[in-house]
């Protein structure tokens, strides 16, 4: 069902949104129409199905998240596959419970991200990682991996110069090399850890990313669907290398990833765009459930990982 | 020319295959645990790509290699596939205290041997690993070294079997195109 209609809206150039989990068992579909009308909204890059104006709201947030003895032992048991070379990045994750002034509707209208989905009730993604996009035949993907406070002296230079976050880096750029080499031939790395800002709640980070191209085949409207699910896990939610990591994953984190981790992605009749289902707010019960991760190598330590994940509980706001 | 490359559930093998799809030849990739060694004879050469854990966990690698010393067919292995000829061939394997996941060195390679031909004496290169062999093998030759004496590339003395330990792969290696072209020259 999924994939005869991806094919068949690619094909029939029908714009449309489509979201899948990290495991691959309940992909959805819909036309914009659709989507729209089941309360499901995007606005990726401008791009929306709904009529809203961003707001600016002060956000407010406090944070329940998984102790720390937990997480130790959960981060020495993925060490130990490390140090065996059974993974050589990957990235766990752990669920923060959070209590603020706010719903998932407030999130969606004032988060600032270049990819934004509010899924009904359910959850919400205010991403700014691209997953995979097309242009004119050819295929993108924008590794995201390093990031520190930009109000630190020397910022920018600081997380250029830093190894471990270096090291992190190569390793998800081979990684994504390797997956466009999958779906699609003459893959080279454009640009290389190139540093962009992101104003937040909380305060403004510099992020490293990295630019990988491919060309697709002629026809390859017929077999996106198949290689963009040959793509997933996403490489820089899940690690290298992707099989062995991703049991690993599943060993030992608490709950299914399910949407989070994901992609979502549109199709406005030409070309696709995607990001990964991260910066991920859920609804469950009555609760609202912050889910965040980071990569863990062989050089990474419990504590600094531990703080790493609960940075990433924040919403990046207008200002 | 028909090449196969034995993939070990890793997540860089088709960055091999980005390159290796420059050459006019016949590329298959095949999972390294359902593949049968008897099918090995319709190659002309074999290539076993990195990969996690330890090359016991591969049963196939040490049985192609064998293949590669009887049938004289040229055989390239990657990291795990590096190591993998190392302990074939008597050499011990040893876990390191640092693993090098991501990191790029420069390494000093032997440029008279045919895998490294006409590439600098000092190349960098892109390394993923926490095991390492620990010392040449009587039967192999030492064809490259990292600053610090680990062994980064052998090749068989009599056959035309190679190992190497970094990643001509890896976007960090610039001269692991030439690596790989100069196999398939081999």
């Amino acid at each position: 069902m999924f994939k005869e209609k991806f094919t068949r809206y690619l094909k029939t150039q029908t714009p449309f949104l489509f979201i899948i989990d990290f495991e691959c068992n309940s992909p959805l579909i819909f036309t914009l129409d659709e989507a729209k009308e089941k309360g499901v909204l995007f606005d990726v890059k401008g791009l929306r199905n709904v009529v809203y104006r961003p707001v600016s709201k002060t956000i407010d947030m406090a944070l329940n998240p998984i102790n720390q003895t937990e997480y130790f032992k959960r981060f020495n048991n993925v060490m130990k596959h490390l140090i065996n070379g059974d993974t050589y990045l990957i990235n766990l994750t752990f669920p923060t419970e959070i209590k603020g002034n706010f719903g998932l509707k407030d999130v969606f209208n004032c988060s600032k991200a270049p990819y934004k989905l509010l899924f009904k009730d359910e959850f919400v993604v205010f991403s700014p990682e691209c997953f995979i996009c097309t242009q004119n035949q050819e295929i993108f993907t924008y590794p995201m991996k390093g990031t520190i406070d930009a109000n630190l002296k020397n910022a920018e230079e600081q997380l250029l110069k830093n190894k471990k976050e270096e090291w992190e880096h190569n390793t998800i750029v081979d990684l994504m090399r390797n997956d466009l080499s999958m779906i699609a031939d003459e893959v080279v790395l454009n640009k290389y850890r190139f540093v962009e800002r992101i104003n937040t709640n909380a305060q403004d980070l510099l992020q490293t990313s990295s630019e990988i191209k491919g060309v697709l085949k002629p026809n390859y409207q017929e077999t996106l669907c198949d290689d963009i699910l040959r793509l997933l896990p996403a490489g820089s939610i899940s690690g290298a290398p992707k099989t062995k990591t991703v049991e690993i994953i599943k060993e030992n984190e608490i709950e299914e990833r399910g949407y989070y981790t994901g992609i979502f992605g549109i199709f406005d009749g030409k070309e696709i765009d995607s990001a990964v289902n991260i910066r991920f707010i859920q609804k469950q019960k009555q609760k609202f459930v912050f889910r965040s991760g980071g990569g863990i190598t062989c050089n990474s330590k419990a504590d600094e990982e531990y703080e790493e994940m609960l940075k990433k509980v924040y919403i990046p706001i207008e200002k | 020319m028909k090449v196969i490359l034995l993939d070990n559930k890793d997540s860089f093998t088709y960055n091999i295959v980005n390159i290796l799809r420059c050459y006019d030849i016949e590329l298959d990739v095949a999972d390294s645990t359902l593949f049968s060694p008897e099918k090995l004879k319709e190659y002309d050469k074999i290539i076993l790509s990195p990969g996690p854990g330890l090359s016991d966990d591969f049963p196939i690698l040490k049985k192609a290699i064998r293949y590669s010393e009887e049938s004289m067919k040229p055989l390239l292995g990657i990291c795990l596939g590096h190591q993998a000829i190392g302990e074939y061939f008597g050499g011990q394997l040893i876990r390191m205290n640092h693993p090098v996941h991501g990191q790029r060195i420069s390494c000093h390679v032997d440029n008279s041997n045919p895998l490294f031909k006409e590439i600098p004496k000092e190349i960098e290169v892109g390394m993923y690993h926490s095991w390492t062999i620990r010392s040449t093998p009587n039967k192999l030759k030492l064809i490259a070294l990292s600053p610090d004496n680990v062994v980064l590339s052998f090749c068989h003395k009599t056959h035309p079997i190679y190992g190497v330990q970094f990643h001509p792969e890896s976007f960090m290696s610039k001269q692991g195109k030439k690596i790989l072209e100069n196999f398939l020259s081999l």
